[in-house]
């Protein structure tokens, strides 16, 4: 098989596009989310009033 | 807990509440949804209600504001909320700013409100339907500004404060949270060069 010149820079080129896109993602993913109270763990609950603390 | 995901926020006698996640979430662009319900509901002259609230105070997770209509947000320094509280009528405002009736969606006792808000630059837009009322919802839309700059950072504290009434104004609603979701949603150049640049090299390759 030969590989042209051309053919190989395009290949570069799209390894580089992968590797950039991978960034993209990684970067959306880095991010936190908050998906329900999970009985609140990892809350911090307050009150200001002699009631009982939020449930 | 009324069940591990539904918090039960306030419980009857005028009480002032906060609950706030520990952990610092960024806000220059978000999107958060929750279930809010009014279990028991008297509407009094005082505000009852909650607040979703974004926060940057010096107490940190540990913030609660002010009772007494405050609805355990107002006096907060460093934050930023989005009120929905129940007067004469159900009024939705962001801030401290007075509310605006929504008209379409009420707090009712019993009657659940499904809530988006989404912030994207500085304009933030909420809609709030009742699922009794299908196919009429509010939606409203307010310039907020700079959450980053206004709060001094580009993360902060996400979560919720509520108040019912007042030692001689009895209000004493029950207020149930569900279904909280919140997404700091990414930078939409990251994803759009990731996806642009993962598009040019399959055209790339498929036309060798």
């Amino acid at each position: 098989m030969v590989i042209k010149p051309i053919g190989a820079i395009t290949r570069g080129h799209g390894l580089i596009a992968i590797m950039l896109g991978m960034v993209g993602w990684a970067a959306a993913e880095s991010r936190a989310d908050i998906t329900g109270f999970n009985g609140l763990a990892g809350w911090t609950v307050n009150r200001t009033d002699n009631g009982p603390l939020p449930t | 807990m009324i069940n591990p995901g539904t918090l039960e926020i306030t419980s009857g006698t005028p009480q002032v509440r906060s609950v706030f996640f520990n952990t610092r979430q960024p806000i220059q662009t978000f999107m958060v949804s929750f279930r809010l319900q009014a279990v028991s509901l008297n509407p009094i002259s005082t505000p009852q209600g909650v607040c979703l609230i974004n926060q940057n105070n010096a107490a940190g997770a540990g913030a609660v504001g002010l009772g007494n209509g405050g609805l355990g947000f107002a006096g907060m320094q460093n934050a930023r909320a989005l009120a929905i509280y129940a007067v004469d009528t159900t009024r939705v405002a962001w801030g401290v700013a007075p509310g605006t009736t929504t008209g379409a969606a009420q707090l009712a006792s019993n009657r659940p409100l499904d809530v988006t808000m989404n912030y994207v630059g500085t304009q933030l837009s909420v809609t709030i339907d009742d699922p009794a009322l299908p196919g009429v919802e509010y939606i409203g839309q307010f310039e907020v500004g700079s959450l980053s700059t206004q709060l001094g950072n580009s993360q902060a504290f996400i979560g919720f404060s509520a108040s019912t009434g007042t030692a001689t104004n009895l209000g004493g609603a029950t207020f149930h949270i569900s279904d909280i979701a919140y997404s700091a949603v990414p930078a939409p150049g990251a994803v759009a060069l990731g996806a642009a640049c993962l598009i040019a090299a399959r055209r790339r390759r498929d036309s060798m």
